[in-house]
C-alpha cells in the first residue's frame, strides 16, 4: 500500500474527516467507472460508490493494510453492486442517461461525460451490449483485467478466490464474449465455415 | 483442432500472464498453426476493445454526498467522534424531537418496570406478613421448623439439630488418610459494610468447615500427570507454502533431522515439470535422468525422488513456495499435499540403491577447521580412513574440495527388494556427483518423492 494511502487513513482514524474526503477524491473516479460496466446504470453505479465508501469509512479500522487499499475498496464495491444487481431485475441502458453532467476532470480526455450526447461507434455499442449479457462473474473478472487493467493476483484479492480460478474464470469469459461477439464479427470464422 | 488446453493457453496470454515455459509453448503453438492465430488475434482484439472503452465520469456531487452520508452517521463512530458534519447545499432538517417527547425505545422499559415494582411489593409484603406472625425474640417456637434466617437467628444452638452431623465420610474402598484432600475452607467474600436493619435481611449462617465431598462420592487419588513429547509429522498442502508462517514451521521441522519429503499429485509428468521450472528460478541445478522421464511418461503412476544436499531449510521453503507459485497458474493445480517425516532406515537403503553409493545422510559436514585438521593429521605412513578417503575423491572431483553449486538429481524411486537399478550409469547421476561438493553447514539432505496421490 502506498505511504500515501497509509498516512491517509491513519489521519482519518485519527479523526480528520478531510483524510478520507481525500481518498474519496482520489479514487472515486476510478470505482465509478467499474461499477457502471457491472450494474450499466448511472444512477445505479453512484448508489454502489456511495454505499462502498460508506461501508469502507465505517469498517476502516478493520483494515489491517495487508492489501492495497483500493483493492480493499474494490471488494467492498463489488459486493455492493452484487447486492443490487440481485434487487435490480432490469438493467437500464446506457442510453437512459440524462443530460446532467459530470465533473470536469483535470484531463479531459481521459473522461468522458456521461451525459453528453456520445458518438459511439457501432462497435462499441455491440460491445456494451454482449457485456451486459455476460453473467456476472465472467462479467467482473473482464472489467478488472482488460478495462481496470489488474493482474490475477489483484483479482483473486478482490474476489476472494484461488488463481488458479480467476485464470480459469477469465478463460470462460473471453469464450462467452467471443460467442456474443461472433455473429456481429464479419471475420469471424463460424463453425460452419471451420 | 485446438484442444481446450491449448484455448486455455490462448486465453491465458491475452491475459498476459504466462509463465517462460507457457510462452515458449505458445510461440511453438503460433508458428506452426494458422487456426490458433487466428483465435489469437480475435481474443486479442476483444480484449483491446474494452480496454478502449471511454471512462465514464462520476456525477459532479458524488464527492459530497459520500461526504454528506459518512456526516449524518448516527452515532458517531468513537474514534472519529472529533468530525463535524460539513455544511451541504441542502441540509438536512432536523427531527423534531419536542413533538415526540417518548420515542419507541424509551417506552419499552415501563412494562419491565412496573413488574418489576410488583414482584418487590409482593415480596416485602409477604416478609413483614411472616416476620409478623412470630415474636422477635422467639427463634424456635415451633419444634419442627429451624430458627428464623436472621442475625441472632444464626447464632441460635438450635440449629445444631437442624444442620447435617459432620462425621468422617466412609468411602466404599478403603482410603489412606493421606490420600485424602486436606480439609479445605470455603471463604467468604466480604463485602463492603452496608448498614443494616436487625432482623429485617436473612443471613445465612457461617460456613463451616467441611471435607469435599461431592454428593458422598468417593474422592480420588492425586493424580499426576506425565508430559509426553509428540513430534507430529508435517504435513500441509503446497499451497499454504504461500504463508510465512508455515514455510518457517517447515524450515524449524526438517532442520532436525534429513528430511523425506512425499510430494502428492494428481499428474506426475506435468509435477516434474513444475520442479524444473521452480528448481530454475532458484538457481538450482536439477538433472533429470532420461529414463526416468521416458518411464514415466508411458507409466505415470510412477514415482519420481529428487535427492539434494545442498540446500538449507529456507531455501527448501523457497523452492516449495515458488513451486507453488507455479502451481497456482495452471488449471486444474497439479499438486496436492507435502509430507516431511525424518528419514527413516528404509529409506536411507533405498537412497543408497537408487544412487548406487551412500551419500552419508547423518555425516557431519565438512567445515574449514575440520579440513584444516584432517589434513594435519594425515600420515603418510598410516593406511587411509574411510573418511579420509572420501574427501581425497571429493576433492578431486570437485577441485578444491570446496562447497558445490546448488544442485539435485531426479531418479526413479521404484525400488524393488533385491534388485540393483540400472541408474548408476545415468549420464545425469554421473553429472551430478561431479558437481556435488561439500556439504554446506547448514544445508539438509532431503529425499522428495513426488507420487501419485489419491486426488
Amino acid at each position: 500500500m502506498s505511504d500515501n494511502d497509509r498516512q491517509l487513513i491513519a489521519d482519518c482514524l485519527g479523526g480528520q474527516r478531510d483524510a478520507f474526503g481525500e481518498l474519496v477524491s482520489r479514487y472515486q473516479a476510478r470505482l465509478y467507472n467499474a461499477a457502471i460496466r457491472l450494474v450499466d446504470n448511472p444512477e445505479d453505479a453512484a448508489d454502489v460508490v456511495q454505499d462502498a465508501f460508506l461501508n469502507a469509512f465505517q469498517s476502516l479500522h478493520s483494515f489491517k493494510g495487508d492489501a492495497e487499499f483500493f483493492t480493499w475498496l474494490y471488494r467492498i464495491a463489488f459486493n455492493t453492486a452484487i447486492s443490487l444487481k440481485r434487487k435490480r431485475r432490469a438493467a437500464i441502458s446506457l442510453d437512459s442517461v440524462g443530460p446532467e453532467g459530470g465533473i470536469d476532470p483535470d484531463d479531459p480526455s481521459e473522461y468522458v461525460k456521461p451525459g453528453l450526447a456520445l458518438e459511439r461507434s457501432e462497435e462499441e455499442q455491440q460491445l456494451q451490449e454482449a457485456m451486459v449479457r455476460l453473467s456476472h462473474e465472467h462479467r467482473e473478472v473482464l472489467v478488472l483485467k482488460d478495462i481496470e487493467g489488474m493482474r490475477y493476483e489483484d483479482i483473486a484479492e478482490i474476489l476472494k478466490v484461488p488463481i488458479g480460478t480467476i485464470r480459469s474464470r477469465l478463460h470462460r469469459a473471453r469464450l462467452e464474449l467471443r460467442d456474443l461477439l461472433q455473429p456481429n464479427d464479419p471475420d469471424a470464422l463460424s463453425d460452419s465455415e471451420q | 483442432m485446438i484442444t481446450d488446453d491449448l484455448l486455455q493457453l490462448i486465453t491465458a496470454s491475452v491475459d498476459g500472464e504466462l509463465s517462460a515455459v507457457e510462452s515458449r509453448r505458445l510461440s511453438r503453438l503460433l508458428n506452426t498453426c494458422e487456426e490458433a492465430r487466428a483465435i489469437h488475434a480475435r481474443f486479442k482484439a476483444d480484449s483491446n476493445k474494452l480496454h478502449a472503452l471511454p471512462r465514464l465520469a462520476p456525477p459532479a456531487d458524488l464527492q459530497n454526498r459520500v461526504m454528506a452520508r459518512i456526516a449524518a452517521l448516527t452515532p458517531v463512530p468513537a474514534r472519529l467522534s472529533k468530525l463535524q458534519p460539513r455544511p451541504t447545499s441542502q441540509p438536512k432538517a432536523e427531527p423534531a424531537r419536542h413533538a415526540q417527547p417518548y420515542s419507541r425505545k424509551s417506552q419499552s422499559w415501563i412494562p419491565i418496570a412496573i413488574a418489576a415494582s410488583l414482584l418487590l411489593g409482593v415480596t416485602a409484603s409477604s416478609f413483614l406478613f411472616f416476620n409478623q406472625q412470630q415474636p422477635r425474640n422467639s427463634f424456635a417456637r415451633n419444634p419442627n421448623r429451624p430458627p428464623p434466617a436472621t442475625l441472632k437467628g444464626a447464632t441460635d444452638p438450635e440449629w445444631a439439630k437442624w444442620l447435617p452431623v459432620e462425621t468422617d465420610p466412609r468411602p466404599s474402598v478403603p482410603v489412606h488418610r493421606d490420600n485424602l484432600l486436606p480439609d479445605v475452607t470455603i471463604a467468604r467474600l466480604d463485602f463492603p459494610s452496608v448498614p443494616v436493619t436487625p432482623d429485617a435481611v436473612a443471613l445465612a449462617p457461617d460456613p463451616r468447615s467441611v471435607r469435599p465431598d461431592l454428593m458422598g462420592a468417593r474422592l480420588l487419588p492425586e493424580t499426576r500427570f506425565d508430559l509426553v513429547e509428540i513430534r507430529i509429522p508435517f504435513l500441509k498442502p503446497v499451497s499454504a507454502f504461500e504463508i510465512e508462517d508455515v514455510r518457517q514451521q517447515f524450515v524449524e521441522e526438517i532442520a532436525q533431522d534429513p528430511a523425506r519429503i512425499d510430494l502428492f499429485t494428481r499428474n506426475p509428468v506435468r509435477a516434474v515439470e513444475l520442479f524444473r521450472e521452480a528448481s530454475k528460478s532458484m538457481g538450482v541445478h536439477l538433472s533429470v535422468d532420461g529414463n526416468t522421464i521416458s518411464q514415466l511418461q508411458k507409466r505415470p503412476l510412477g514415482a519420481v525422488m529428487i535427492y539434494t544436499e545442498s540446500l538449507t531449510g529456507s531455501d527448501l521453503a523457497t523452492l516449495f513456495s515458488k513451486l507453488n507459485a507455479e502451481d497456482a497458474k495452471v488449471s486444474p493445480h497439479v499438486f496436492d499435499m507435502l509430507h516431511s517425516t525424518p528419514v527413516s532406515d528404509l529409506d536411507a537403503r533405498d537412497l543408497k540403491v537408487v544412487l548406487g553409493f551412500d551419500p552419508g545422510l547423518y555425516k557431519r559436514p565438512m567445515t574449514e577447521k575440520s579440513n584444516e585438521k584432517s589434513e594435519r593429521n594425515l600420515d603418510p605412513n598410516k593406511s587411509l580412513s574411510a573418511g579420509t578417503a572420501d574427501q581425497i575423491v571429493k576433492s578431486v572431483l570437485t577441485g578444491q574440495g570446496k562447497p558445490g553449486e546448488k544442485s539435485a538429481v531426479l531418479l526413479s524411486w521404484n525400488v524393488l527388494p533385491g534388485r540393483s537399478l540400472p541408474q548408476a550409469s545415468s549420464p545425469e547421476l554421473k553429472h551430478f556427483l561431479a558437481k556435488r561438493g561439500d556439504r554446506k553447514p547448514d544445508a539438509v539432505p532431503v529425499i522428495i518423492v513426488i507420487r501419485p496421490g489419491n486426488g
